[in-house]
């Protein structure tokens, strides 16, 4: 295979190759020790020695469906052949979820609670601190409504150049209240109860839900790939992520988000305030303050028109985004989920 | 008084250099002048306290310390420039960019320097006419004085449990007591009045703010530190201790980094066992929390416009990972392996 070191990393995992087949935007290789999976990264060292900590503590919690990473010869997570680095983990017989398809979508969220369950008791040391989030939802997002407000006063200044400093302009106003809004609720509300609970628990978040890094095998067993972005924080991280991909594929509709949750509370409870928490989560323009960020902070690294249409993407949802979340917010209100399951 | 023309009428007057061009850097400017680039500072402390650094300074180099640089002399051949606007010293401006804590090479520099700076002090006696300069010895008193503090602000907070920060600090704080306790014990053992006393008959100096962005990797590659603003008379490991503390912060108290520093400045000034077990002590003190908690009861605001509530919230996200190290540092002292003996 052209590109891949396969002499080397056969050299430095102690195996024979049998047979090698491009997959994706993985190598599948058959070897003396099993059918495995090369993946070239772009993560320091430091993050890929975490992933392996990580992946391995969850095996010894008991979560044995993720892509079990193989260590080097001498006992590392990953291989450095020249300046590139490799991870190999064993081969999933499975395929990629459908995020179309709901029944699939239901069956991920089931294992993102099973995975949650498990997923705590890590206490370790995570790269330089950055991966360890308990407790600073709110000073992130004030940190980056900061750059939203900065973004808004150059461009006043300046005066609109273009299309999407017009359209940023229209919508920034709107976008920082909801900040401010998701701020105050979570710097009032039970969030910093919730994040010391899991702070206590040492809970891992997977932080990459998406529909590509969940498998399904022909027995509707699911595995959970690519633990690169893995980090502690309160579940609810993944579960926010996973509501929000979900319904930015589908318009923003609350009785989806509501499935979601039933399905998710079947498995793990859902702890008081953990709606209200949601909500913040979901109400922060994140997607808003993404765009800002490309065209005002990272000059010259995004085709404009790129930028351009995304914002008008954006634009064209909001109100699908507002009339979801003033539901939203009257079902974190009603008191639904609570107290203990609702099913059993 | 931040002003250019200030600036270079005042060097111009005090040290009689010709000045081009003036950036502010940090706390300091970075002035252009005739006989090239030059750090000019202006100092809190009164004028007896910057005497007594710049004495300091002068010593270490003297007895052969070439990792820092000198103050530059006034017309009037003073260290400092007293002017009503403050007092100001001006040094060489050395170019170069500030340690990487998190980087191997920088930790093994880190230990290796400082070690060297101890060595380079011995001797040093306090020169007549100045005010002195020491803090060695008062740490059981201060620690115990900050575990008090603690104790009564947990009362406070408890009286008052709807606000976030007084109930996360209260279901914190006996974790946090434990450390106090602890890093008090540990120092009743380390006799730390021994090291105070043998501290005094070498007569050393310490930093005291030995930290990266006091530690200038020049361009010949040279660790070189700089700011001594805040050295005193004190026992060396106090600046291991805390250069320790920083490291570990750093690089999410990962044992190995922490090996580098020690091992460095072991190799060039051998630690006793005396000196590990008060780093031992040193490092189980919660001084980050009890600055975080002091100003937030006190009512003395942050140096940043974040929340009290952030603060505590990042520090309490240290307390079990630091912990972790912290055992493992323990044993690894009594194995006596921490710096490969």
């Amino acid at each position: 295979m052209k590109g891949w070191p396969l002499n080397e990393l056969a050299r430095t995992y102690g195996f024979h190759l049998r047979e090698v087949q491009p997959c994706l935007s993985v190598l599948y290789i058959d070897t003396s020790i099993g059918k495995l999976a090369v993946k070239r990264t772009k993560l320091q060292a430091e993050e890929l020695d975490l992933e392996f900590r990580i992946c391995e503590h969850l095996v010894k919690q008991g979560f044995k469906r993720l892509a079990r990473i193989i260590p080097t010869n001498s006992g590392r997570g990953f291989a450095e052949v020249g300046d590139q680095r490799f991870l190999i983990t064993a081969w999933i017989e499975a395929t990629q979820s459908n995020p179309f398809n709901l029944l699939e979508m239901e069956l991920a969220t089931r294992t993102m609670a099973q995975f949650h369950r498990l997923a705590c008791g890590y206490f370790g040391p995570v790269c330089w601190q950055k991966r360890r989030l308990y407790g600073v939802w709110p000073q992130r997002f004030s940190y980056r409504l900061g750059h939203i407000l900065s973004f808004r006063s150059r461009v006043m200044a300046r005066g609109a150049a273009d299309e999407f400093d017009e359209l940023f302009l229209t919508h920034a106003d709107r976008s920082i209240i909801q900040a401010q809004n998701a701020i105050q609720r979570l710097r009032r509300g039970a969030y910093y109860t919730l994040a010391n609970k899991a702070r206590k628990l040492g809970t891992i978040c997977h932080h990459d839900y998406a529909y590509h890094n969940v498998l399904i095998n022909a027995a509707q067993q699911v595995w959970l790939v690519d633990f690169d972005y893995c980090l502690l924080d309160m579940p609810l991280h993944d579960l926010g992520s996973i509501i929000l991909r979900l319904l930015k594929s589908s318009n923003w509709s609350l009785e989806l988000a509501e499935r979601i949750l039933l399905i998710y509370h079947e498995e793990k409870n859902l702890e008081p305030g953990s709606l209200e928490a949601l909500l913040s989560f979901m109400e922060y323009p994140q997607d808003f303050w993404q765009l800002a960020w490309a065209k005002y902070a990272e000059v010259n690294m995004h085709k404009p028109e790129n930028l351009l249409l995304r914002l008008r993407r954006l634009e064209d949802s909001l109100e699908a985004r507002e009339n979801f979340l003033a539901g939203f917010t009257e079902l974190s209100g009603s008191g639904k989920f609570l107290p203990g399951r609702d099913s059993q | 008084m931040n002003d250019f023309n200030w600036i270079k009428k005042t060097i111009a007057s005090c040290y009689g250099l010709e000045v081009t061009k003036v950036v502010q850097v940090r706390a300091v400017w970075r002035v252009e002048t005739s006989a090239g680039s030059k750090c000019f500072k202006r100092v809190k402390e009164f004028r007896g306290k910057i005497n007594f650094v710049a004495s300091a300074v002068q010593y270490l180099i003297d007895n052969g310390f070439d990792a820092t640089i000198p103050f530059l002399k006034t017309n009037s051949a003073s260290y400092v420039a007293v002017l009503p606007e403050g007092v100001f010293y001006l040094t060489d401006w050395i170019p170069g960019r500030e340690a990487d804590l998190t980087n191997p090479e920088d930790l093994r520099a880190a230990g290796r320097v400082l070690a060297k700076l101890h060595k380079a002090s011995h001797g040093f006696s306090l020169p007549l006419g100045l005010k002195a300069r020491e803090t060695w010895g008062n740490l059981p008193f201060e620690w115990g004085l900050h575990l008090q503090k603690l104790s009564q602000y947990s009362t406070l907070a408890q009286q008052d449990p709807q606000d976030s920060f007084n109930l996360l600090y209260a279901e914190w704080y006996e974790n946090y007591r434990q450390r106090c306790i602890q890093a008090l014990s540990i120092l009743k053992e380390c006799d730390y009045k021994g090291l105070v006393q043998r501290a005094k008959e070498h007569g050393t100096i310490c930093h005291k703010d030995f930290t990266y962005h006091n530690l200038i990797v020049d361009q010949a590659d040279c660790m070189r530190v700089i700011d001594f603003d805040y050295c005193a008379q004190e026992i060396p490991a106090y600046d291991l201790g805390r250069l320790i503390r920083i490291v570990g912060k750093s690089t999410d108290w990962q044992i190995d980094y922490i090996r580098l520093v020690l091992q460095a400045y072991h190799l060039e000034s051998p630690l006793t066992p005396e000196e590990m077990t008060f780093i031992l002590a040193f490092l189980h003190f919660p001084q980050r929390l009890w600055r975080i908690v002091n100003r937030h009861f006190s009512g003395k605001p942050e140096k940043s416009e974040r929340a009290t509530i952030d603060h505590l919230q990042n520090e309490i996200n240290n307390f079990r990972p630091e912990e972790n190290m912290l055992k493992l540092f323990t044993a690894e002292i009594s194995r006596g392996s921490l710096v490969g003996r």
